[in-house]
């Protein structure tokens, strides 16, 4: 009888020493979870500071870069219509719109800036609504070397006042459709220059004020020719001399 | 006899140098004319896995020509309503450090669609580097458009690669890609012909 007790006391004895074992097992884990968790909302916490502080670094530089105002000593040009339309086109989309009034493109020897030959838009605005003629070419562009965009835009001196232009890119994996934030009238008779700065900081475009990657992945340039209601005409248009200047 | 055999020598000395002077002249080398069968050119097999990409085969044709009198005929079966590519490719190895161009035709059909569009691929250097040309032609029904790109240093005309006297030297494939993006349905044959280069 003595010898069960015995044996009894021994085994709770054993089973506390193992219950003990666990809880205190138990304790630790959830003490170093706890603060290995810690330790890790912290690195996140940290990381997230530190990518929205690049992020407003990011955007504090954006705004604080001013385009430069020294003058244009280099240019390039990249499309002159010499030989051909160099790839330009009415794009698929708008030759079906009725607000869209650009009806064909050729190379011509009438009218040019540059060379001897430039391309001839044939438009037909009809006055009363907005209606605009849009060319544009597909070509994937790294601009980063230069500063300003250009292009040489003639009307005839037949042609009434009230047209205007401005240009239009296309950049990035998400394909963003970037116009420019004013138009430049077009007087008849004359070749009016449209330039744009593409630096960092640039004014020039609309709701998106260019970073460095701006220019670095440009896909289409589009040249867009709008009449505000006012002004009718039917005839042609004609563009040369675009290029790149810094 | 002596006097004609001589006079035939003469002629044909003559017609060799004029037929020299003329490829000077122009400037241009023909590399691939498939005058002799398709030379090499291929469908490449990661095309044949591709959805997306629909040449079902390539032959030597008589029917259209820019040079010569045969071209290349790519069967194509284009669906429309996605982007959808067709491909043919040579793996060759090239030096064209003395030209400034390449260039080759693509022949689409009368009855063919607007909007298909074509463009060529180089594969350059130690990299075996992709280089898709930075623009794309329009292909006109029932007419031969040419495709040229520039090879000089500072070239526009090659997407993300800087353009350097390196890049001519070492070029070792040549692809051409004819696609239509989302509209155009098309199915039948599209012809290259007289691929070269240009000084």
């Amino acid at each position: 009888m003595e010898l069960k007790l015995r044996d009894f006391k021994v085994h709770i004895l054993a089973l506390s020493v193992v219950v003990f074992g666990i809880l205190a097992f138990g304790l630790i884990l959830y003490f170093c979870g706890g603060k290995c968790k810690t330790a890790m909302l912290k690195s996140q916490v940290h990381n997230k500071s530190a990518a929205v502080s690049t992020a407003r670094e990011d955007v504090k530089d954006v705004q604080n870069a001013v385009p430069s105002t020294a003058p244009i000593t280099e240019e390039r040009v990249y499309y002159d219509f010499e030989s051909d339309l160099n790839g330009w086109e009415i794009p698929m989309w708008a030759r079906g719109k009725s607000d869209y009034v650009a009806s064909k493109l050729t190379s011509s020897k009438k009218s040019f800036s540059h060379g001897s030959s430039s391309m001839e838009v044939m438009v037909s605005f009809p006055g009363g609504i907005w209606a605009a003629g849009l060319v544009e070419i597909q070509q994937y562009l790294d601009l980063t070397p230069y500063r300003v965009v250009s292009a040489d835009i003639y009307l005839p001196p037949d042609a009434p006042m009230g047209l205007k232009t401005k240009m239009i890119l296309t950049i990035g994996d998400n394909w963003k459709f970037v116009e420019m934030s004013r138009s430049i009238p077009l007087i008849p008779g004359e070749w009016v220059t449209l330039h744009a700065n593409i630096e960092p900081g640039s004014y020039d475009w609309k709701r998106i004020v260019p970073d460095a990657k701006f220019s670095e992945d440009v896909r289409k340039v589009a040249i867009r020719i709008e009449s505000n209601r006012k002004p009718k005409y039917t005839g042609p248009i004609y563009i040369d001399n675009i290029r790149c200047g810094k | 006899m002596k006097k004609v055999l001589m006079v035939a020598a003469i002629v044909s000395l003559l017609f060799t140098g004029a037929v020299a002077t003329a490829e000077e002249t122009s400037g241009s080398t023909v590399l691939f004319d498939f005058e002799s069968g398709l030379q090499g050119w291929d469908i490449p097999d990661w095309a044949y896995e591709k959805p997306d990409h629909v040449q079902e085969r390539i032959a030597v044709s008589d029917k259209f020509s820019s040079e010569g009198a045969n071209s290349l005929q790519m069967d194509v079966s284009f669906p429309g309503g996605k982007w959808t590519g067709g491909i043919v490719e040579i793996m060759q190895f090239f030096d064209w450090s003395d030209y400034g161009k390449i260039a080759c035709d693509v022949y689409l059909p009368l009855d063919g669609p607007e909007g298909l569009k074509a463009a060529m691929i180089l594969t350059v250097g130690d990299k075996w580097k992709w280089v898709e040309m930075s623009r794309s032609y329009e292909l006109k029904p029932g007419e031969w458009v040419s495709l040229v790109g520039d090879l000089k240093p500072g070239s526009i005309d090659w997407r993300r690669v800087q353009v350097d006297d390196s890049f001519r030297q070492d070029i070792r494939k040549i692809d051409i890609r004819v696609f239509s993006n989302n509209k155009p349905a098309y199915t039948g044959p599209i012809y290259i012909d007289n691929v070269r280069i240009e000084k």
